[in-house]
This record gives C-alpha cells, structure tokens and sequence, in this order.
C-alpha cells in the first residue's frame, strides 16, 4: 500500500537532513502510528508522502504508483488531513468538501452517502452550509476529515489529527479508523500520545532527528504494553548523546 | 499616566516600527515612496493654485473656500471613520490589551492621541498649503491668516468627533452588508467610476482653462445652483464666513456651539459603547454567512403557482398537479452537485476572488470600471492631443490608455500561488497536474481581462473616439498584452512566491510578482506610447500600430513560452517553509 525507499529530504536552508533514509512499508489493513518528539521529522516524511515537499533522493510509492514519477494517480489513493487544519475559509463546509469531491471525480451517489454519513457523525448538519470561517478549530477538523475521506481513499493520512478536538469527537475519529482499515483501506497517523497509539495501533513507527529507529508490530510479543519504554528508550539515548 | 506613554509608544511602532533595519536600509525602503508621494503632493499643490487662479477669475472666491472647506471636511469625516473603526474597534492588540491590567480609559486614551496626531498631520498638509495659496490669489487681509490655525483647530477637532459618533453605526452598516458580495462590488464600481468621472471632469475644465482662460466654464445657470445649494452647508459655511470675515455675528457662536455639541456627543457615544463594542467584536469575530437556496426556492415557488394557476384556468388538471409537486419538493439545502475538475478549480478560484472584499476590489471592480474610465481619458486625451498635437496621434494616445488599465487588471494574476496562502498544500496534495492548476488561474485572470477589453473596445468604438479599423488593432494589442502580462506574473509568483497572509486569509503585504509585472506592464505602455507618436509622425497610424502589434504579440509568445516549459518542476519545487 505505502512503500518508503531511502527517503532524503534536507531544506533549503538547512545544513542537516530533516528525513535520513527513511525505509519502511504498510500494508493494506494496517492501522500505523507514526512516533515521534517534535521535530523528529514526522510532519516532514508525511509531507513528502502527500506530494507537498519535493524531496532530494529515495522514492514513496502509494499503491504501487510513484509519488514523484506518477503523483496524479499516487494522489487519488490519498486522503490527507493537515495538522494546520487548513481550509479555503470562503467556502461553506459544503461547498469545500464538493470542491474536493469534483477534484477526486466522485460521483453525485457517493458524495451524498459520505457526506450524510459524517455530517451526522460530527453533527455538522446545521453548520455545513456556513462559511468556513465561522468554524471553530474542532469544526475544520472534522471538514477537514470529510474532505479527506469523500473519495473513500485507500491510504487515509492524518497528521497528529486528534488536537483540540472533544472526548466525542476523538472516540469517532478512533471509530472510523478502525473502519476504514476493516475495509481493507490503510491509516497512517502521527501523534505524540503513546497511549493512544498503543491502544488503536497494529503497526508503529518511531522517529528521531529524522532518522527512523524502528518499525514494530504491536500485536508481537509485549510491544504493545512495553511502548512508552520503547519509544523512550530510542529518544532518551538520543537526548543523551 | 505611565501607561498611556507606554501605550501610545506601542501604537505609534506597531504602526510606523523599524522592525530592526538600520536606518540605511529605512531610507532606501522608504525612498521610493517618498518620492511618489512628493510628486503626488507637488501635482496637489498645482492643482490647488491653478484652482484658485481660475475661481478668482471669475471672481467666486467664496465659493471655492466654501467648496474647498465642505469637500476637505467630508473627506476627512470618511477618512475618520476608517481610521476609528480600524484603531479603536478593529485592531489586532484589543483581546491583548484586555489581558494585561491596563484600563480601558488608558487604552483609548492612547489610541485617540495616535488618531489625533495622524489627523493634524494629514489636515495641515491639505488645508494650509491651500489657504495660503488662495490668501495670496485673492490678496487677503491680515485676519484671513489670522484664522487659518483656528479653521485647521476646528478641521481637525469636528472630524475626530463626527467619526466617533458614526463609527459604530457604519460598523453596524458595514457588518450587515459584508457578506453580500455582488452589491458591494456593484457600490465600489459605481463609487470609482462615480469618482473618477468627477475627477475627470475637474481635470479636464481645469486643461480647458490652462488651454484657454476665455472659455467660462460655469454657466450661469450651474453657479445659480451652487449658490443656492452652498447656503446650507452649514457648519462648513459658517467656517467659511469665518474666514472671509462675513456674517461674524452668527458664524461665531454657531460654531462654538456645534463644536461643543459634537464633542459632547462623541463622549456620550465613547463613555457608553467603547468598552461594550470593544467585547461585542471579539465575540463575534467572524461574520460567516450561510448559503442556502431559500431565493432561488421563493422565485421557483412564485413562478410554479403562476405556472399551476394557467393549468388550472385551462382545466389541465394533471399538469396543474405535477407542477405542484416539483414547487412543493424544492429544498433550501443546497444540493451535491458533480462537476468537472477544471470548473471546480475556476470556480473555486473565482469564489476567493469574489468573497474578499479587497481582491474582488483589486480585481473585478477595477476590470468593471476600467471601459469607464478608459471613456474619460480617452476624452480629455484627445482634447489635449487634438489641440497640442497632430490629430493622428490619438490612436496611441488611446492605446497607451487602454494598455495601462490592461496592467493594473492582470498584474493582480502575480498574486495567484501567493494568495493560497496556508492553504497552498491543496494544490499540492489534488490529483490534478500543476498546469492545468496553472492554467485554470490563468483562464480565470484572462476572462476578466478580455471581457473588460472587448466591452471597452465596444466603448471607445460606439462614442466615436476612434476609427473602428485602429479600435480593433489596439483591442488585439492590449489582448496580447494581457496574455503577455498575466503569464509573465504567473511564472514570476511561482518562481518566488510569499505567503504573507492575515487573518482574514488575505495577502497582507503586496508581493513581489504583482509588483515587478506592473512595473514591466507601466515600461512597455510607455515605451508602446513614445514608439506609437514618433512612429505616427513618420510612418503613419497603420505601420506603427502594426509594429507595435508584432513586438507586444512576439513578447506574448515568449511569455507563454516561459510560463509552460518547466512548469510542472517549478510548481513542485514551491513550498512554504
């Protein structure tokens, strides 16, 4: 579903790499955190993922389609939800979601069912004919959800997607991962929350100063319950060096 | 007392702050702008004494400083408003200020001093230069003089009052028109073309003067009315009388009363809502408006019963009914609607240039009003050219019109990556390639500008200005230019865009692209201009614009050239860190 190769990606100004040879692979089914301290390079590797970073060597496949060499079809597998929750705030919610939908070719059956099915979920039904900029943060998160999930993508991206939203609205999020990948669909999530990770997660990451440390399956052994010490086993050495 | 020092201190630099530069780096930023603004006041300053010259000659001197006085007062009471609403209820550091243990008798206090000082400043550099300038016309006694600091006191103090009072009541205005679109745009376009024909107008009486000082330029019959109209503008004619030392008795004490009595209002108005608007506002920060088909639903509805009516009268039952049935199932929900990526994108683009106030400003309004105020100055053009020049010559004269308003339209496409702003990693993360993105933005700038060139085109044809065989030749110049133009900007927005967005989700600075295609557009009028008089004299009308024709359409191609090999690459290489 997702194949990362010797990613490399340094910034313009920057004298050290934010992504070092990142390699790894999720499957069709996975439910997979991606770890890490701020600034470990978590934002930078999904950025790249996406399309929205070019980057120096290595390549990202989506579905067996190169982001770098085929992003347009790469691109119609994804579904992204940025950690800035930015949206065109001029819109409604109703016309951005539509706008998404007619980039993506949905058809007019599936925009209605998804949207009916989510505005619903969120309880955006009154607000969705509102403009965008009337929202609060947890309002255009949840738009942002939407749009991402219209197409009903194969791989769903989220970017530390659980800020600033409601105890509800996190349990619903957590819901429709579960059941996007019981599809045979694919999450990938960073956070920072160990506990959430390790609680939904069958597959996790863990990066630090741009540099992957591990990949593990949490259903192996006690990765699940040993994680915090994992995780903090790989940052503390790193803070200590 | 420490607090309003400290406060005021933290208006003036938040406003005019060195934000760290060196003062070399101050003055070289600054300079331009200077300069531009010396020209401009140089130009205010002529404009004024050559006034002034005109309405001593036919010996309305009254009237001018009436005129002068009400129209300066009216300006600055529109400019007060603006000012009150953006310092006092719309600035950013309100919700900061609150915080921190600072009263709101200190934070006001600090601003209106900020707002005071501006408006000393900009009533001392419009009104004093003007009143000595018609003192010496008119040769003034010495009580003239003698009351101008008094008039400049009283320009500055009546102003600040007046837009305290109706700051709150245009706020209240201006909320409830924000988010109707379309009547805003209509509003400004009548406003500016309203504005530049007035303008116009005043320009071209005073080139007739300059031309020839016999020509009277007010008939009797239009002073007769001004007179009539002049007599009530009061308090402004009662500032004049001051000044002209006339009916002294009533001016006096009128004025000192309706001072007093605005300022005592503007207190009342101040004590009672400041605080509680202040609050209001950032309570409700945002006016979102919300879309629904409720219109279209009541004129479908209305339409249906007439249609359900006709049947009926005609006893065609069933017909009657099904029309019933599809007015009574129309839903105000606006429906899911499929369509095709291209349009979604032009759509899209055009919903953000239509719902900001200030780009649909920069944009639309101006493509609107442009055939408008091509029309004008074509008109005082071909005046001034048919009387200085060859008649010939008003072909270019037009084309470097028309050409100049073409760059002010498509040098905004410079802004069209920049304006994304936060939202750029949409275009990134589409399934849609970078050029057909590119060119949905480009469509979208050239529609506008084509249809603005065409309907002016139409105009300048219509009135006669020029012959229609020239009309279509500078159409297809200024056609070219605006493709020539707007892919130039295009490409320079992608190689070097900024994301200088505020909170509104619009550019808060004017970038780079804009600039620079605006700059290239202003050096090839020019140049297409000074080519199109030399070239008329010695070649003719047809030759010339048919040069000009092969430059501006080789330019378009290399333009266009430009914009589409490599875009993809350079579309991709744009981020925002």
């Amino acid at each position: 579903m997702l194949k990362i190769e010797h990613l490399y990606k340094k910034y313009l100004n920057s004298d050290r790499y934010s992504a070092q040879d990142i390699n790894f692979e999720v499957h069709e089914g996975d439910l997979f955190g991606f770890l890490g301290q701020n600034g470990a390079g978590k934002s930078t590797t999904i950025k790249c993922m996406v399309g929205i970073y070019p980057f120096d060597s290595g390549d990202i496949t989506i579905c067996g389609h190169s982001i770098k060499t085929d992003a347009v079809k790469a691109k119609m597998n994804i579904g992204y939800v940025p950690d800035n929750h930015s949206v065109y705030e001029k819109l409604t919610g109703r016309e951005y979601v539509n706008y998404i939908a007619d980039l993506y070719g949905v058809d007019e059956a599936t925009r209605n069912a998804v949207m009916d099915r989510f505005l619903k979920i969120f309880r955006l039904e009154k607000a969705v004919d509102r403009q965008i900029k009337g929202y609060s943060h947890g309002m255009k998160q949840k738009i942002c959800i939407i749009a991402a999930l219209i197409h009903e993508p194969k791989l769903w991206v989220l970017d530390e997607p659980m800020v600033g939203l409601d105890p509800q609205s996190i349990f619903d999020i957590l819901e429709m991962m579960k059941e996007h990948c019981a599809k045979g669909n694919t999450v990938f999530f960073s956070s920072h929350n160990i506990d959430l990770v390790a609680k939904i997660c069958n597959r996790v990451a863990i990066i630090n100063n741009g540099q992957l440390c591990t990949v593990l399956d949490l259903n192996e052994g006690d990765n699940r319950a040993n994680l915090e010490t994992i995780f903090r086993g790989y940052t503390m050495s790193e803070d200590k060096a | 007392m420490n607090t309003y020092k400290s406060l005021l201190r933290l208006e003036f630099k938040s406003r005019y702050g060195n934000s760290g530069q060196s003062i070399g780096a101050r003055i070289s930023k600054s300079l331009p702008a200077v300069l531009f603004f010396a020209l401009i006041y140089s130009l205010y300053v002529y404009g004024v004494k050559v006034l002034c010259e005109m309405f001593h000659l036919y010996e309305l001197e009254y009237e001018f400083l009436l005129l002068f006085i009400a129209l300066s007062q009216i300006i600055f009471i529109a400019f007060g408003i603006s000012s009150v609403v953006k310092t006092l209820y719309y600035s950013g550091d309100n919700e900061l200020l609150l915080r921190f243990p600072v009263s709101g008798e200190a934070v006001f206090g600090a601003k209106m001093t900020f707002l005071v000082v501006i408006q000393s400043i900009i009533t001392i550099a419009v009104i004093l230069p003007t009143f000595i300038l018609f003192g010496i016309e008119i040769a003034a006694p010495w009580n003239f003089y003698f009351c101008i600091p008094f008039v400049i006191l009283l320009s500055v103090i009546l102003p600040v009052g007046i837009s305290n009072i109706l700051a709150i009541p245009f706020m209240m205005v201006g909320g409830r028109v924000k988010n109707k679109f379309g009547g805003n745009l209509i509003f400004n376009v009548c406003l500016v073309a309203g504005g530049f024909a007035v303008y116009m107008g005043i320009v071209q009486s005073v080139v007739n003067f300059l031309q020839d000082q016999s020509l009277s330029f007010f008939s009797p019959e239009t002073m007769q009315m001004v007179s009539k109209i002049l007599k009530y503008v009061i308090p402004f004619k009662w500032f004049a009388d001051l000044m002209y030392g006339q009916n002294l008795a009533v001016a006096i004490p009128c004025t000192i009363v309706v001072v007093a009595l605005i300022l005592f209002l503007a207190m009342v108005v101040i004590k009672k809502l400041y605080m509680k608007t202040i609050i209001r506002k950032l309570e409700g920060m945002t006016s979102a408006f919300v879309k629904d088909n409720s219109k279209k639903v009541k004129i479908k509805t209305f339409f249906g019963r007439i249609a359900e009516k006709t049947y009926l009268l005609f006893g065609k039952k069933e017909k009657a009914e099904k029309v019933k049935e599809r007015y009574t199932s129309l839903s105000i929900t606006p429906k899911n609607k499929k369509h095709s990526v291209l349009y979604a994108v032009f759509k899209r683009e055009f919903l953000d240039i239509f719902r900001s106030k200030n780009y649909s400003f920069q944009y639309l309004c101006m493509a609107v009003a442009g055939p408008i105020m091509v029309y004008f100055c074509n008109r005082l053009c071909i005046s001034m050219g048919e009387a200085s020049f060859a008649k010939d010559i008003v072909p270019a004269i037009c084309m470097v019109v028309m050409m100049l308003f073409v760059t002010i339209i498509v040098s905004f496409a410079g802004s069209c990556v920049s304006k994304e702003g936060d939202n750029f990693y949409l275009t990134k993360i589409s399934p849609v390639p970078p050029y057909q993105q590119v060119l949905v933005k480009v469509a979208l700038y050239l529609v506008v500008a084509f249809a603005s060139t065409i309907i002016t085109t139409i105009v300048v044809i219509a009135t006669g200005q020029i012959r229609y065989s020239y009309c279509l030749v500078i159409m297809g110049i200024c056609l070219m230019l605006s493709i020539a133009l707007t892919c130039f900007a295009v490409k320079l927005d992608i190689i070097k865009p900024s994301f200088p967005i505020g909170g509104d989700g619009e550019l808060v600075n004017g970038n780079f692209a804009t600039f620079v295609a605006m700059a290239v557009g202003l050096v090839l009028t020019i140049g297409c201009g000074v080519f199109g008089i030399v070239g008329i004299y010695f070649w003719g009308v047809g030759f010339t614009l048919g040069m000009i024709a092969t430059v501006v359409g080789a330019l378009m191609i290399a333009s266009v050239c430009w914009l589409l090999i490599g875009i993809s690459k350079s579309y991709e290489k744009i981020t925002q860190k």
